[in-house]
C-alpha cells in the first residue's frame, strides 16, 4: 500500500511535526513549576486553546479511520453518532457537566477526576475505585489508540512498525512527562489544526470527484442491484438507508457505535480536567461553540466520506470499499484517500498532510490518555498511599511522582501493543467509553446536582455498572467477548446465548442497572434516616 | 413519498445532518444569551 505515498515528503512533514510537538513540549516544561500546573495547568488556557484541546483528545485516529471505516461498511446512519459526539460529548458536556464540575473542582481543590469525586462523596474508597479504573482500563483504550495509529501508517508508508511505535511513544512520553497538561493542551490545539486542514480537503476533494450528489447515485445503485452491502449483519438497507429496527444490525449500529460511544464520551476523566482548567464560565461557553465546529468538520466529514468511498471504490473496481480493502476496516478510509489523491498535483503533498493528520489525531488522545493515568497513578493513588503510611489524609503533590508514574505507564502502554489483536480501534474505543459510562455516569451527575452526595449509592452504583458491564461485555456480547475469551474458556462457547441478544452492548444494559442501583440505594438510605429520625423522636 | 436531502432518501439517516447543524446553532445561541448573563471570573 505504499504507492501513492513519497516518503520523502512524509518524512520531511513528519520531522517537522515533531519538532513543533518539542517545542511545546519544551513550553509547557518552562511553564511547570509544581504539581498543580503539572495537573491543571489553571488559568493557562484560552478558550480556543481549550475547545481544541477537548475535541483533539474526544477525536483520536478512531474517529476518523476506525470509525470512518465502520461508516464505509455500515452506512451514513452513523451520522447519528456525529450527532451525540456534539450534542452529548460537547453542548451536554458543556453545560450540565462542564459548569458544575469548574466551580465545585475549584471550590474543593480537586485537581483530577477521581480526586473531584471522592472530595464530592468524602470518600477514599470512591476516589481509588476510580483512579484504578483509570489505571487498569485506559492503558488499554490507549494502547488500542496508539497500536491503530502506528499500524495504520506503517501499512501505508511502509516504514518499519517498530520504529515508529517507538518514535512516536518516546516524543509522547518526553512532553507528556516534562511539559504535564499544558504542553498536553497547547500540543492538542496544533494538532486540532493539523485535522482540521487535513479532513477539509479530503472532503474538497471527494466531493471534487465524486459530486455532491455521491449518495443520490450510491441510492440509485443500491436500489437497483448493481452494488450490494456486504459484511453487515441482517436488517442492514444499504449505505444511504437506517437498518431494519430491531434487526441484528440494528443493535449493533445503534448501541454498540452509536450510543456506545456517543453517551460514553460524558464521563472521559481526560475530558473532565479540560472543564477543571477553564478560566471561568463565560471561557467554557465560548469553548463549546469552537469544540461543536472542530467535531462536526472532523466527524461528520470522516463518516461522510468513509460510507461516499463505496461509490469511488465501485467506479473504480466494480467492488463495494470492504470488497476492494480485504486488510480490515480499519484501512478503508488510508486506501481510500492515497487513492482517490493519486494523480492530483500536490496529491504527495496532500497524502502526506493526511498521514500527520492521523498522527496529530493519535498522539492527541494518547497524550492525554497519559496524562490521566499518571495524574491517578502519581496523584490519586500515591497520596492514598502515603495516607495510609502515615495514618493522616493528605493530597501529596510531587512533580517527580507524576512524571515517574507517567514514564512507567508509557512503558506499559508500549508493552500492551504487542499483546493486542490487530484491526480493534473502534471497538476498544467503544468498550472503554462504555465501560467509564455504565461505572461512572450516575455517580458523577449525582455528585454534581445533589445537595447531599450519597456516598454508599455512588459506591453502589459505581460497582453494579461496571459489574453489569464486565459480565455481558465478555459473556454476551459477541463482538466485544472477542477482547478476553473467559465465556469460550469456561463454557465452550463463544458467548452464553444465541439470537439478537448477542448483538446488544453492554452499556445498554449496564448503565440503566447502575442508574437504578443508584436510585434504589438513595431511596433506601432516606427511608432508613426517616426511620432513625423517627425513632429518635419517639 | 419520502423526502430526500443530499441525495439520502431516508429520513433516518439525514436527520442526523440536521440535527448536527441544530446543535450548532444551539451553541452559538446559549453562548450569546448565556454571556450576557455571566459576569466575568464568576
Amino acid at each position: 500500500m505504499t504507492e501513492g505515498v513519497d516518503l520523502t515528503t512524509f518524512v520531511i512533514m513528519a520531522v517537522l511535526f515533531i519538532i513543533a510537538t518539542l517545542a511545546l513540549g519544551y513550553y509547557g516544561y518552562r511553564n511547570t513549576r509544581d504539581s498543580d500546573e503539572f495537573l491543571l495547568g489553571k488559568n493557562k488556557a484560552s478558550p480556543v486553546i481549550i475547545a481544541l484541546s477537548y475535541g483533539a483528545t474526544f477525536l483520536s485516529a478512531s474517529a476518523v479511520i476506525g470509525f470512518g471505516g465502520q461508516a464505509a461498511v455500515h452506512g451514513a446512519s452513523l451520522m447519528w453518532l456525529c450527532f451525540l459526539n456534539l450534542a452529548l460529548g460537547v453542548v451536554f458536556a458543556f453545560i450540565v457537566f462542564g459548569e458544575r464540575t469548574r466551580k465545585l473542582g475549584a471550590k474543593l481543590g480537586a485537581s483530577t477526576f477521581a480526586d473531584l469525586l471522592g472530595k464530592i462523596f468524602k470518600s477514599k474508597g470512591i476516589r481509588m475505585f476510580t483512579a484504578i479504573i483509570i489505571i487498569v482500563m485506559m492503558p488499554i483504550y490507549c494502547a488500542a489508540v496508539l497500536k491503530g495509529g502506528v499500524n495504520s501508517l506503517a501499512v501505508i508508508t511502509g516504514l518499519d512498525y517498530n520504529l515508529m511505535l517507538l518514535v512516536l511513544s518516546l516524543v509522547v512520553a518526553l512532553y507528556v512527562v516534562y511539559g504535564g497538561i499544558i504542553a498536553v493542551m497547547y500540543n492538542d490545539a496544533l494538532q486540532a489544526l493539523i485535522m482540521l486542514v487535513g479532513m477539509v480537503t479530503i472532503f474538497a476533494v471527494t466531493i471534487g470527484t465524486l459530486g455532491w450528489d455521491a449518495f443520490g447515485q450510491l441510492t440509485e445503485l443500491t436500489i437497483s442491484g448493481t452494488i450490494q452491502q456486504t459484511n453487515v449483519l441482517p436488517g442492514a438497507n444499504g449505505w444511504t438507508e437506517f437498518p431494519t429496527i430491531f434487526s441484528p444490525e440494528w443493535w449493533t449500529v445503534l448501541s454498540t457505535f452509536i450510543l456506545g460511544v456517543g453517551i460514553g464520551a460524558l464521563t472521559q476523566p481526560q475530558l473532565v480536567v479540560r472543564f477543571m482548567s477553564s478560566k471561568d464560565n463565560r471561557s467554557l461557553n465560548k469553548s463549546m461553540i469552537i469544540g461543536c465546529v472542530f467535531v462536526f468538520i472532523i466527524v461528520g466529514i470522516a463518516y461522510t466520506v468513509g460510507a461516499m468511498s463505496n461509490l469511488y471504490f465501485f467506479e473504480e473496481y466494480g467492488v463495494n470499499a470492504i470488497q476492494h480493502v480485504t486488510s480490515g476496516t480499519d484501512f478503508i478510509i488510508p486506501t481510500f484517500i492515497t487513492d482517490i489523491f493519486h494523480g492530483f498535483t500536490f496529491g504527495d503533498l496532500f497524502v502526506s498532510l493526511f498521514l500527520v493528520s492521523l498522527i496529530s489525531a493519535s498522539v492527541s488522545t494518547i497524550s492525554a490518555l497519559m496524562h490521566t493515568i499518571g495524574a491517578a497513578g502519581g496523584y490519586d493513588v500515591y497520596s492514598a498511599y502515603v495516607s495510609k503510611k502515615t495514618g493522616k489524609e493528605t493530597d501529596v503533590k510531587s512533580l517527580g511522582v507524576n512524571r515517574s508514574v507517567t514514564m512507567v505507564m508509557m512503558i506499559l502502554v508500549v508493552l500492551y501493543c504487542y499483546l493486542m489483536p490487530s484491526d480493534i480501534i473502534a471497538k476498544a474505543t467503544s468498550v472503554f467509553m462504555g465501560m467509564t459510562a455504565a461505572a461512572l455516569l450516575p455517580a458523577y451527575a449525582h455528585a454534581l446536582y445533589s445537595k447531599n452526595p450519597n456516598r454508599k449509592a455512588a459506591l453502589y452504583s459505581i460497582i453494579a455498572g461496571s459489574a453489569v458491564y464486565l459480565f455481558w461485555a465478555l459473556f454476551v456480547n459477541k463482538g466485544t467477548s472477542i477482547f478476553l475469551p473467559i465465556c469460550k474458556l469456561l463454557t465452550g462457547n463463544q458467548v452464553l446465548f444465541d439470537g439478537t441478544i448477542m448483538y446488544v452492548d453492554a452499556l445498554v444494559v449496564a448503565l440503566p442497572v447502575s442508574v437504578i442501583v443508584m436510585a434504589i440505594s438513595i431511596l433506601l438510605t432516606k427511608k432508613n434516616a426517616s426511620v432513625s429520625q423517627a425513632s429518635v423522636t419517639e | 413519498m419520502k423526502m430526500s436531502l443530499f441525495g439520502i432518501p431516508d429520513p433516518a439517516v439525514w436527520l442526523a445532518y440536521v440535527g448536527c447543524i441544530a446543535t450548532i446553532a444551539f451553541s452559538v445561541i446559549w453562548t450569546i444569551v448565556k454571556n450576557k448573563e455571566v459576569p466575568e471570573d464568576d
